[in-house]
């Protein structure tokens, strides 16, 4: 049962820490994720728009390639004077120009130069124009002559002019003029292959890609373009901005990055899953969750020491009480740790000494207390007495009774050594009638034929165990009380028997009887006076030595001043019983 | 812990109970670490291996579209796989013990493009009762009970044989009749598109029984020169691309491109300038790279245990001299690599 209340404070201080601990956690977590993804979210669109420069910058690179080597070319005097159709025909310089400008650029397929009367010269040697297509009807003749001399460029596409020869290119095309006239296109095939493979170079942990698209809307490049165009994929063509700078567009988790070149008038977009980041976050959230665990553990291992350092000494310290509850003074709280409990532990060893030295005081006092009232009540009765002999004897040597005044003295003598000799409390039934009977020697020499008694003791009783001095003072008041103002015979009767294991001595008297007042308890035994003071001795000294199952009864006629009783009444009006415990050693 | 005993008593218990801590955590951060970055990796015993067994290893256009295809699903989806194959379309023997050579290899799942519909059902069978998922392309596997793949993966050959035949129909002058080159009459594609072929026809149009290439494009060349030899032919229809070749060789040869209609399947840079010049009317392309993506993904689709739909359409096109350069017939015809 005391284990449980224990268990109670050890087990609200490990769940305080857990709580705290988790809740910490709890509140970090969620915090710290969300904080965690947003700059991951916000790093890989920087990262994502670091990218697309590059690419935009490399594709750039060849468009930017492309116009200024038809910048060259319109610009060439050969290229002039041939568009010009004038004679000598120079196809052969411009063949060499062209092939000059092709050599610095491997990527470039195709460098032909159609004029408008149908010839044409190409940087390669050419198996020749495919017979099949008129290529006047081709989008990119076609543009480049409404486009008015500005260079076009197409989307992919199979470059299907030269004959024998299917080529993914990009195209760009520019109409050339002579002299203010149409004169002829220059046609400038890219091998698609290059801008495919800047694309596709590009990969964002297979959490991305580069699609582009042309200004006819068509895709330029896109990494899965055959399973788009078949509706396999499907592209967020809706998601592309096709406005100046790099504009990002989120949508379920995609990041829609489009960049527009104002020279080709493509759009350059990246796609990017951030639900990929997601899956790269769910080792985070098991990380955390170890972490969380980690610490769950190490704080309630901690706590749990902790609160055993705590509980332990406190428990010690409550043992200690109990036993200090059921009285054993001598328990020692030994705290062996070094905190406020071990404080507290002293401080009970040093209350737990104090009040044992209390009690003991106590006891001590008590003890002494009642040593000191028992003698004073012992040596109440002496002067009472002895002033009475006393005088008795003054008087008996006035008249001469020498014989009666050793008697007396005999007697007197043999009282005190009864009342001095023995340190004992307790004194034989037998030793205190002697002393009665030495008492009442005394006081039959004083009273002469006025004072008789009586003893009238069991023998089986006589060994029995009584305070002494307890009889006498009742003697002594039946004698003054009750013989003494009788103007007959007095007779005093002490019996003592045993009844229901208690020891019944009672001293009887045929004195006057009692003041009404002292029998029906209106009036105290207060000493008032004499009287009052042997009886209510002796009964507080039997209430303290045995306990007040015992004590002193008075049984007696009332006394009547009116009509006092007449010489020779032998009826004994005044019973004194006193009750004590039968012992016997 | 000698060193120890400057710090005192209680000093050293403190720094053991430091110690213990640290040793603790550190053994903590240990085990989440290996929790979190070798256990998933012990789990998963590397990539997901898929065997691929074509009809052909040869550089035939179709082919290498298709295996375009099944590269790009493989990379995409993070999984292993290889590419088998005989060197020809008519090597059955040859892909029946590649079959089983691919099952004593214990891959995840073998995609079949069988070159036999009812000689490689054995060996398929015994796919399935290795436990190995099945998951067949272009042409298919049929046992007692039907299809024994999971999946089939391809052009829905009766649709795009019906397309081949209305164009044939349409071009076709009257009482003229239309000869059938099959490149390999024992494969589901064959059968299927002949079927089409002659649905598209319709009942009007009298059709010659169906000759066998037999894989070969000088067979189809020496059968379509023999049916040039009739002069009631009006047009021929080849089931496949090297058929389809084959016949147009045979008909240039004879100095009859443009004058007796040629319809095909598929595509190659020979078929595209024979469709530039007219000799080649219209061909029926078909979706490989499609294909061989779609039957890697389904064949994911299978071990992820998700539900798959037992026959795939990839779709086939007419394309005819006009519509060549048209989006996505330009990307089929001429592929990218």
């Amino acid at each position: 049962m005391a284990k449980a209340h224990t268990g109670h404070l050890r087990n609200s201080i490990l769940f305080t820490s857990l709580f705290i601990i988790v809740s910490i956690l709890a509140i970090l977590f969620p915090v710290t994720y969300s904080i965690a993804s947003s700059i991951l979210q916000k790093n890989s669109i920087s990262y994502t728009n670091q990218m697309l420069r590059q690419v935009d910058n490399s594709i750039n690179y060849y468009i930017d390639g492309m116009i200024s080597v038809s910048d060259y070319i319109v610009e060439n005097k050969e290229v002039v004077s041939y568009l010009s159709a004038n004679i000598p025909d120079t196809s052969t310089n411009v063949k060499e120009e062209l092939q000059t400008v092709a050599g610095t650029r491997p990527d470039f397929v195709n460098l032909i130069i159609f004029r408008e009367d149908g010839a044409f010269v190409s940087n390669r040697e050419l198996m020749g124009i495919n017979p099949y297509w008129d290529y006047k009807e081709s989008s990119w003749y076609k543009d480049a002559i409404t486009a008015d001399g500005k260079p076009v460029f197409s989307s992919s596409r199979v470059e299907n002019v030269v004959a024998g020869e299917y080529d993914w290119v990009i195209s760009m095309s520019r109409a050339l003029y002579s002299n203010g006239r149409l004169a002829g296109v220059l046609l400038v095939d890219l091998n698609y292959q290059q801008i495919a493979d800047i694309c596709s170079s590009i990969s964002y942990n297979d959490s991305g890609y580069i699609f582009i698209v042309g200004a006819d809307g068509r895709l330029v490049y896109h990494p899965q373009q055959r399973l788009v165009y078949s509706g396999i994929k499907t592209e967020r063509l809706d998601m592309v901005t096709h406005s100046e700078g790099i504009k990002s567009v989120i949508s379920d988790g995609y990041i829609y990055t489009s960049s527009l070149s104002p020279t080709s008038g493509w759009v350059t977009v990246s796609v990017f899953d951030t639900n990929k980041l997601v899956s790269i976050s769910s080792d985070v959230i098991i990380l955390f969750f170890a972490i969380g665990i980690f610490f769950s553990v190490i704080t309630f291992i901690i706590s749990y020491v902790a609160s055993k350092r705590l509980t332990d000494p406190i428990l010690q310290l409550k043992a200690s009480m109990k036993q200090f509850e059921r009285g054993d003074f001598d328990v020692k709280a030994n705290i062996t740790v070094n905190n406020e409990v071990a404080e507290l532990g002293e401080s009970f060893n040093v209350m737990t000494v104090q009040i044992k030295n209390l009690v003991a005081q106590e006891l001590l006092i008590e003890e002494q207390k009642r040593i000191s009232e028992l003698q004073a009540l012992q040596a109440q009765i002496r002067p009472h007495f002895l002033y009475n002999t006393l005088e008795s004897i003054i008087w008996m040597s006035e008249i001469g009774e020498n014989k009666k005044v050793i008697e007396m003295t005999s007697s007197l003598s043999k009282l005190f050594r009864a009342t001095t000799s023995n340190a004992s409390e307790l004194v034989t039934l037998k030793t205190e009638i002697d002393y009665v009977t030495n008492y009442m020697k005394i006081q039959k020499m004083r009273y002469q034929d006025k004072l008789n008694y009586r003893i009238d003791v069991d023998d089986s009783v006589l060994q029995a165990k009584v305070i002494k001095l307890i009889i006498q003072p009742m003697v002594e008041n039946a004698i003054y009380h009750g013989v003494k103002q009788l103007k007959g015979q007095g007779l005093i009767i002490v019996s003592a028997h045993a009844e229901e294991q208690k020891l019944i001595i009672s001293i009887s008297d045929n004195g006057v009887g009692f003041d009404k007042g002292i029998l029906d308890g209106s009036a105290d035994f207060a000493p008032k006076d004499e009287s009052g003071i042997g009886i209510s001795n002796v009964r507080d000294r039997i209430k303290l030595f045995f306990g007040s199952g015992y004590g002193i009864t008075i049984k007696s006629t009332a006394q009547d001043q009116a009509s006092p009783p007449k010489d020779g009444d032998t009826e004994m009006r005044t019973t004194v019983t006193l009750t004590l415990p039968l012992i016997f050693e | 812990m000698k060193f120890l005993d400057i710090l005192g008593q209680r000093g050293k218990r403190i720094a053991k109970v430091i110690l213990l801590v640290i040793l603790f955590a550190v053994s903590i951060v240990l085990i989440t670490y290996a929790a979190v970055y070798k256990v998933p990796s012990a789990l998963n015993t590397g990539p997901t291996k898929i065997i691929v067994i074509g009809k052909t290893t040869s550089n035939i256009a179709f082919w290498l579209s298709l295996r375009d295809g099944v590269d790009v699903a493989a990379k995409e989806y993070g999984i292993d796989y290889e590419y088998w194959g005989p060197d020809s379309e008519s090597d059955i023997d040859t892909q029946i013990s590649l079959v089983y050579q691919a099952i004593a290899q214990k891959p995840d799942a073998i995609i079949l493009a069988a070159t036999d519909y009812g000689r490689l059902a054995e060996p398929a069978k015994a796919i399935i009762d290795a436990g190995i998922p099945l998951v067949t392309m272009d042409s298919n596997v049929y046992g007692d009970d039907g299809q024994i793949g999971s999946c089939f993966v391809a052009t829905d050959n009766v649709a795009a044989g019906v397309k081949a035949g209305e164009a044939m129909q349409a071009l076709l002058p009257a009482g003229k009749k239309v000869a059938v080159i099959s490149h390999q009459i024992g494969t589901t594609s064959s059968r299927d598109r002949d079927t089409g072929v002659r649905q598209g026809l319709g009942a009007d149009t009298f059709v010659l029984p169906t000759v066998d290439a037999a894989g070969s494009e000088e067979t189809a060349y020496e059968l379509a020169v023999k049916i040039l030899e009739d002069p009631d032919i009006g047009g021929i229809i080849c089931l496949n691309e090297y058929s389809t070749t084959g016949a147009a060789r045979a008909l240039i040869g004879a100095g009859l491109s443009g004058k007796v209609l040629l319809v095909g399947f598929d595509s190659s840079p020979f078929l595209n300038t024979s469709m530039e010049e007219g000799c080649l009317n219209a061909t029926v392309i078909q979706r490989p790279y499609n294909m061989g993506y779609l039957a890697v993904v389904n064949a994911i689709a299978v071990l992820d245990g998700k539900k798959v739909d037992p026959f795939y359409d990839t779709g086939s096109i007419l394309v005819t001299k006009d519509t060549m350069y048209l989006g996505e017939n330009e990307k089929l015809l001429f592929p990218f690599t």
